[in-house]
């Protein structure tokens, strides 16, 4: 057995409303407002969903081995120059920057977000501002966003991003996929509710990075461990019902637990995965 | 709806259908093209360049037949020499073995390992190791030129655990006679080098035929069976090979009490009935490789057999 033979047809697509208008004025408020209590019950939450090795202060759904191994497909070398799109409290950025030796700088637009992350004194460069209108002074080695893509058009971002990236750099994209038909009353929910335009699917991804100059390296599905990253997040809101309400209230509680019943359901249903494409900036 | 996967049986015009339930990772590290897939009747399951490595269902079945013979004829070997099969199946099963006080392992593609560790967790090893365990990626036909001196005279077992030697693979690069001399040149006296030899299709059977010939040119005696490996739709090949001594125990009826001997985690399939049936060769067989060989196997000078 000597040649390739082997092929597979394209994936048959679930199909999806088309994207809505990104809305950054209500991203920056769902995160400084509606959820500026939500990293304080995440640090209460994650560890133990994740593990208390596994948990560095990421809002995506996935383990730091997760996170390890989407940098690792990078194929950035150490000493790179590497954004973090949407940063948050730029606990990932500092994360990499240590295990991939890269020179890390964090965007994003939360202002809580960003002062947490300059008051942990990680000292990874954080910039309060939006990716397609800060002024980088040099172009990136690479670029990965981790839960952060969501809030964006695909197709407009992969653009922007590959004017950022040095050619042959490294985009990786680490984010909920559609797996299914979502019906209209869960496409609000998973789109309108937390300010995304859209939920794309793996191949969606792969196919807008191609328009916008792009090469798919690698697709990465964790959607396995994120079913169970959901519905342990949900086992472990329970278990920490006491804690949670004395850290903010018997409502927030009620709500949280509502929300990640819900996306565990969804998730357990087929509808939503877990996936990382990371691609090649073409000359 | 994941489309089926269409998998080649042989270089050409035999193809058969795989339904795949879903593609857990697929792309190509600049080393290697790979996909990693779950499939309906065989489980989790290693492609490289588009051809099947190892599946759930069978491949404790694979990596026995290909580590358990050799660890049962030597019978306490210390020192091991891999090459290749660092995406798992290996270590994970000679961590077992209690006589093991040092294992070099190389191989080619450690993004690939990554993945593997993450989507294969059935094959990784659990450490800490209780012997000296040294992993290095490189070229593994550049690192046996390089630890061709460090290493001589080092191993009790050269364990060749390779990709199938397509044109793309590195591997073939490691089945020509220079890489595999150097891999013989490891062995201490007394030792063995495995490998696997390629599938026994009848009807395209020339790289097993090839390989075996090579094997025979440089070493003093060469044992070579098979065993079907049904996620791969045929028989594969292995061979044991010596410098310094004869297999002939290979065939011998004490070779169940060494079997009995193994941890348990290399004979989950090999067992003494199924090392008696692993010789049996089918006319088929050894008719094609009689027809394909491709040059005369010289006789080796006289060698001493030894009494490990």
């Amino acid at each position: 057995m000597t040649a390739e033979q082997s092929r597979t047809a394209a994936p048959t697509q679930a199909k999806a409303p088309a994207p809505a208008p990104e809305d950054f004025a209500a991203v920056q408020a769902l995160y400084d407002q509606t959820m500026a209590d939500n990293a304080q019950v995440h640090d209460l939450i994650y560890p133990k969903v994740f593990g208390a090795d596994q948990y560095i202060g990421q809002f995506s759904d996935n383990s730091a081995d997760e996170l390890r191994l989407m940098a690792a497909l990078m194929q950035v070398p150490a000493g790179a120059r590497v954004l973090d799109l949407g940063c948050g409290r730029g606990l990932v950025a500092a994360f990499l920057a240590r295990e991939m030796g890269w020179t890390v700088t964090g965007i994003d637009l939360s202002l809580a977000s960003l002062a947490a992350g300059r008051k942990a004194g990680h000292g990874v460069e954080l910039i309060a501002g939006n990716v397609y209108e800060h002024a980088f002074a040099e172009r990136f080695d690479g670029i990965y966003s981790t839960g952060a893509a969501c809030h964006f058009d695909a197709a407009r971002l992969f653009a922007r991003a590959r004017s950022l990236l040095v050619p042959g750099g490294r985009l990786a994209i680490f984010e909920r996929v559609r797996l299914g038909d979502i019906d209209a009353a869960d496409w609000r929910k998973l789109t309108t509710d937390w300010t995304c335009p859209h939920v794309y699917t793996a191949a969606e991804y792969g196919e807008l990075l191609t328009v916008a100059g792009f090469r798919v390296r690698h697709v990465l599905d964790t959607t396995e461990r994120f079913r169970t990253w959901q519905a342990r997040s949900v086992e472990v809101r329970r278990e920490l019902r006491r804690e949670i309400v004395a850290a903010t209230s018997q409502e927030y509680f009620e709500t949280s637990l509502a929300l990640a019943a819900y996306e565990a359901d969804v998730s357990r249903k087929g509808l939503l995965g877990y996936a990382a494409v990371i691609a090649e900036a073409l000359p | 709806m994941t489309p089926p996967l269409h998998h080649p049986l042989l270089e050409a015009g035999d193809t058969r259908l795989l339904t795949v339930d879903a593609v857990l990772a697929q792309g190509d590290t600049g080393l290697t093209r790979y996909r990693i897939v779950r499939f309906a009747a065989y489980g989790r399951a290693l492609l490289i360049d588009g051809l099947i490595q190892s599946c759930e269902f069978d491949e404790a079945l694979y990596h026995e037949m290909l580590m358990s013979p050799a660890v049962a004829l030597h019978g306490h070997p210390r020192r091991i020499v891999v090459i290749g099969g660092a995406n798992g199946g290996i270590v994970n099963r000679l961590q077992h073995l209690p006589s093991l006080r040092g294992l070099h392992h190389v191989d080619l593609d450690p993004t690939l390992a990554g993945l593997c560790r993450y989507h294969l967790p059935h094959l990784q090893p659990q450490e800490p190791f209780s012997f000296d365990y040294r992993l290095e990626f490189e070229d593994p036909r550049a690192w046996l030129a390089r630890k061709r001196g460090d290493l001589g005279g080092w191993a009790d077992l050269v364990l060749l655990d390779l990709p199938d030697a397509a044109d793309t693979s590195y591997a073939a690069g490691v089945f020509d006679m220079e890489a595999l001399a150097a891999a013989a040149d490891l062995l201490a006296p007394g030792g063995l080098l495995v490998t696997h030899v390629g599938h026994c299709h009848p009807a395209a059977i020339s790289f097993q035929a090839e390989t075996v010939a090579r094997l025979r040119r440089l070493f003093a005696d060469v044992v070579v069976y098979e065993h079907p490996i049904p996620s791969l739709a045929v028989a594969w090949g292995f061979a044991i090979a010596s410098r310094d001594r004869s297999l002939n125990r290979f065939a011998r009826a004490a070779m169940a009490r060494r079997i009995a001997a193994l941890p348990a985690a290399m004979r989950r399939h090999y067992d003494a009935e199924t090392h008696l049936a692993l010789l049996h060769r089918p006319a088929i067989v050894r008719a094609a490789l009689d027809a394909a060989t491709p040059i005369p196997v010289p006789t080796h000078p006289t060698f001493m057999e030894t009494t490990t």
